[in-house]
């Protein structure tokens, strides 16, 4: 009997080392490295007029400051621009330090190294930059005005403009009996991981190495970058992720100015060099998101059926586009959800202002896009008198409308086709799960109460698993231990558990003899990152090809040892046995033996490898050919294009109509992303994504001021949520299969936290009876609104 | 590296910095600054250099270029130099040009070219005769303020009291102001 790992709640491997305080993450190396502190601009634009260090002199225990003139080589460049695209027709990105100008509040101007942190900062604070000031562009409305520049040579502060259209959506909106046309709006927020960022360097003068330890999302991207800019070959570029306290997007971000500054630095004074972000240095330095202004047109027909949408929308990409256009492209693409849509127009323009740069915060541009749609959807729903999810049935494609594909291109440059699902059954699970049919009366019971209800509902559907590739090696030592290495890394998804499940089913091994290393470039140096919910679908099916291989190969040398046929064989709790006869078996830890020809052997077990240890077929080699030694394998998963796993919100709440507080009663997910590896995991995917959702709904924000200043830039005045502030959601699971890939599996990392602005917007419209049009929502907003509303 | 910066010294400072001894007095860190016997104006100058966490011995010369520009050129445990330090007419500007290697290249040029003017300034305030013996922080000034014969070595006092809580940055810029005064001492005798 062998047991099925796949589909199991196995308790993750990581949290006894994570929940005891056991896990290394990047500040708990180098405790001797030198400390580093940034000079950073106070000013969101300004000429950088003179760097004045002199008293920084004074401090003990400094031991050199960097600026841009002391950058060597491509190090002075502008950093690379990571995912060009054609209609980015005015890239910029930033210098690793300041040249001459400063784009916005918290760019990097000196480098500060000293015998440690304090006195890094001791010096920091010593040393007066004359700055200039410029006009500050800050915001959508002041960027498309123009009115200032952002970068002297990009006029209109416009960075890119893009469209797609599926059809004649202006034409078809034309000839529909109905149209509708607003604008929607979402802020700018940001990851705020646990663990801010961190690098930390060390060069190895012996072998001319440099290890670079450094909190990312992408270990393989910070190596390429290096070496490049270094000119170092890839091989002396060993880049390695720790355990990363929650990445969220913004550490996918390579190489950050720190991160090609920490390893100079540590190679230039050859010694090590340690640089952790502090959480001032998080909000105005790691990346954000979000912000962006859509105006949309929809005609639709008198049952509620879409005939056109036309979206235009302006995206802020702060002061410099190093993601190129990614974010925009997503809310383009998914926007459609998991609607029919036959004439479907998306134009947008990428906007510098003078903030932080906006690449990826999970869900990605995506949340914008189902706020457009799903608030477009209750607008026809209340414009007709119709029933909002009676409105998304009569709209959802169909299960048997798979491959369904939208003419347009997605954000990793192939065709949008989703690839399978079953949206009404999602939709029919939601509507359960949370009471919809049964919400009128309960609104009517609690309105005789006085208390104020509402219920709202939103749909996604998430691009996952995105290429180009991933790849994995499994290797089964002779002690038994099944060793898993794969390129990207973990910020905490529990990959070391379902890895581990992945290959104890494909090679009959029990999951706690499997062992699992991400993100480290020494163990394996290809791969592509941890973004877009793709490690699973990516890394575990590449896992899965290489465990495959190795079972193969096991089963072929056990076959020889065991005198048996190879189909005759199985393996179970790690023994390669001829099915139904355990007594005739081998175990895989001598099976690896067995593959590894020897001339020395090493312990007792291995003397059936040497040379005298049976008699050898006089006329095939010891290693024969095609074949290697070793029982292990590397395999790669790439997939012509995205999976795509969808779900649907619904959620109940109060406001109380004197304060504006909005309480969350009930939160209902149904979540599709195919086969469950780990239930558990997924839940606990959903439980955070919800957390986030509701967060970015009514909690956080970043309030620039008109100069550019970040007012809130601490957690004491950026709100992030407690638990006592987000729902536990009741969940339900559909597993449609993906039919792209071998374990037939979808992504879950972001989904949960893409339509929890659509759905409580949507729920707060429904109880306070004021239009919900910009998210997130404050309470003395929402008490503004319900009072202008009381007063017309 | 380039670096140019203003100083400000008392009149008298430039020319009282044409004596080695003064020299080697007002130069923090300073072992000894020897006349080559040539007695062609270089200066033999063996020095503590300290700039940030950069510290340790340095031996170099510096040699006239032309009435206002000096060439210092040596290597020690901080590094290797080779500069050409220019003082404008005035003598209001400083501007120093070359190369720095070793650890003292690594430190970031804005942070040699702040040590070079604390350098000057230092040396210059030090030098000048009105500067109080007893000022905190300051070098005393010799006892006796005849000028060796050209060859001889003159051994400096030991800085004393600046040099640990204050990074001073004793390179050879103190002597090479005082061989740009000197070089213009020269130039002023021969035109007289």
């Amino acid at each position: 009997m062998t047991t099925q790992w796949f589909g199991e709640r196995v308790e993750r491997r990581e949290d006894q080392r994570l929940l005891t305080g056991a896990g290394r993450f990047l500040d708990d190396a180098g405790h001797d490295a030198l400390g580093v502190a940034f000079v950073r601009s106070p000013h969101a634009h300004a000429r950088i007029t003179g760097i004045d260090v002199a008293d920084a002199l004074d401090v003990d225990g400094l031991v050199a400051v960097y600026t841009w003139d002391d950058l060597p080589g491509r190090l002075a460049d502008p950093l690379p621009l990571l995912i060009p695209h054609p209609d980015l027709t005015h890239p910029r990105t930033q210098h690793a330090l300041a040249r001459g100008e400063v784009n916005h509040v918290g760019e990097p101007v000196a480098m500060v190294v000293a015998d440690d942190r304090y006195l890094a900062e001791d010096a920091a604070d010593r040393i007066v930059v004359g700055y200039e000031p410029l006009p500050a562009v800050v915001g959508i409305g002041h960027a498309r005005s123009a009115e200032h520049l952002v970068h002297a040579d990009v006029p209109g502060n416009v960075a890119a403009v893009t469209t797609q259209e599926l059809g004649d959506a202006r034409a078809a909106i034309a000839a529909a009996p109905h149209v509708l046309e607003f604008d929607l709006a979402m802020e700018r927020s940001l990851s705020s991981p646990l663990e801010g960022r961190g690098v930390h360097a060390r060069w190895d003068a012996d072998d001319q190495r440099l290890r670079i330890r450094t909190s990312t999302q992408t270990s393989t991207g910070v190596r390429a970058a290096v070496a490049s800019i270094f000119g170092l070959p890839d091989v002396a570029v060993e880049v390695i992720t720790p355990d990363v306290g929650g990445g969220f997007g913004t550490k996918v971000v390579h190489p950050y100015p720190e991160e090609v500054l920490v390893p100079w630095a540590a190679r230039t004074l050859g010694r090590e060099v340690k640089w952790v972000e502090d959480r001032y240095e998080h909000f105005v330095s790691a990346t954000h998101e979000r912000g962006q202004e859509h105006h949309v047109r929809v005609g639709f027909d008198d049952d509620g059926v879409i005939l056109g949408l036309d979206v235009e929308f302006w995206h802020d990409t702060g002061a410099y586009t190093p993601y190129g256009i990614v974010l925009p492209i997503i809310t383009a693409t998914q926007l459609p959800g998991p609607y029919r849509h036959r004439h479907y127009r998306v134009t947008f323009t990428s906007l510098y202002t003078n903030t932080v740069t906006c690449t990826p915060y999970r869900g990605a541009g995506r949340p914008q896009g189902c706020f457009v749609m799903e608030r477009t959807v209750d607008r026809i729903g209340e414009e007709l008198g119709l029933d909002r999810a009676e409105v998304r049935r009569r709209n959802l494609i169909g299960p048997d409308e798979f491959p369904y594909d939208f003419g347009m291109v997605f954000q990793d440059g192939r065709p949008l086709i989703y690839d399978s699902g079953n949206y009404p059954a999602v939709l029919e699970g939601v509507k359960d799960l949370v009471g919809w049919d049964g919400f009128a009366a309960e609104r009517e019971a609690a309105a005789a109460e006085g208390r104020r209800l509402g219920i709202g509902l939103a749909c996604y559907v998430e691009g996952t698993g995105v290429g180009p590739y991933e790849g994995g090696h499994v290797h089964v030592e002779t002690n038994g231990r099944v060793m898993v290495a794969t390129g990207l890394t973990s910020q905490g998804q529990g990959h070391e558990t379902v890895f581990a499940q992945i290959v104890a089913d494909e090679l009959g091994v029990d999951a706690t003899d499997v062992y699992v290393t991400t993100g480290d470039t020494r163990r394996f140096p290809y791969a592509v990152g941890t973004y877009a919910s793709r490690a699973a679908v990516m890394s575990g099916n590449a896992i899965a090809l290489a465990a495959r291989q190795v079972r193969a190969k096991a089963i072929r040398i056990a076959a020889e040892a065991l005198e048996a046929a190879p189909e005759d064989l199985e393996i179970a709790s790690g023994v390669v046995q001829v099915r139904g006869t355990p007594s005739r078996g081998i175990p895989l830890a001598q099976v690896a033996v067995l593959s590894n020809p020897l001339r020395y052997a090493f312990s007792k077990e291995a003397q059936a490898a040497t040379q005298f240890a049976s008699p050898p077929d006089p006329e095939v080699p010891p290693v024969p050919e095609d074949d290697e030694p070793g029982l292990e394998a590397r395999d790669y998963y790439s997939p012509v294009r995205s999976t795509f796993a969808a779900g649907m919100h619904a959620a109940v709440v109060e406001v109380d109509p004197d304060t504006g507080e909005v309480d969350v009663l009930r939160y209902a997910v149904v979540h599709d992303c195919g086969p469950l590896i780990n239930p558990m995991i997924v839940e606990g995917q959903i439980h955070g994504g919800v957390a986030q959702g509701v967060a970015g709904a009514l909690y956080e924000r970043l309030a620039y001021d008109a100069a550019g200043n970040l007012a809130n830039a601490s957690f004491m005045d950026f709100l992030m949520p407690y638990l006592s502030e987000v729902p536990t959601p009741e969940i339900g699971h559909l597993e449609t299969p993906s039919p792209l890939n071998p374990l037939g599996i979808k992504g879950a990392g972001e989904a949960g936290v893409i339509p929890g602005s659509a759905c409580l917007a949507a729920a707060i419209e429904d109880a306070a009876g004021v239009r919900i049009d910009r998210m997130p929502i404050s309470p003395p907003e929402l008490w503004a609104l319900i009072g202008e509303e009381a007063g017309t | 590296m380039r670096a140019t910066f203003p100083v400000s010294a008392p009149p008298d400072a430039w020319a009282a910095l044409t004596d080695p001894l003064r020299l080697a007095a007002a130069l923090p860190g300073c072992r000894s600054v020897t006349p080559d016997a040539d007695g062609d104006g270089a200066l033999h100058v063996v020095t503590e250099v300290a700039v940030a966490s950069v510290r340790g011995l340095w031996a170099g010369t510096v040699a006239p270029v032309d009435a206002d520009a000096v060439r210092v050129r040596g290597s020690g445990a901080p590094g290797g130099v080779d500069l050409v330090v220019r003082a404008d007419a005035a003598r209001t500007m400083i501007t120093v040009e070359g190369t720095v290697d070793g650890p003292l290249g690594t430190v970031g040029s804005t942070v040699l070219a702040a040590a070079l003017r604390r350098t000057a300034e230092d040396l210059l305030a030090a030098a000048a005769p009105a500067s109080s013996p007893d000022a905190p922080g300051q070098p005393h000034p010799p006892a006796v303020a005849a000028g060796p014969a050209v060859g001889a070595t003159v051994p400096a006092p030991r800085a004393v009291g600046a040099g640990r809580r204050r990074v001073i940055a004793a390179t050879a810029v103190g002597a090479a102001v005082t061989v740009i005064a000197a070089g213009r001492r020269r130039m002023r005798r021969r035109a007289g």
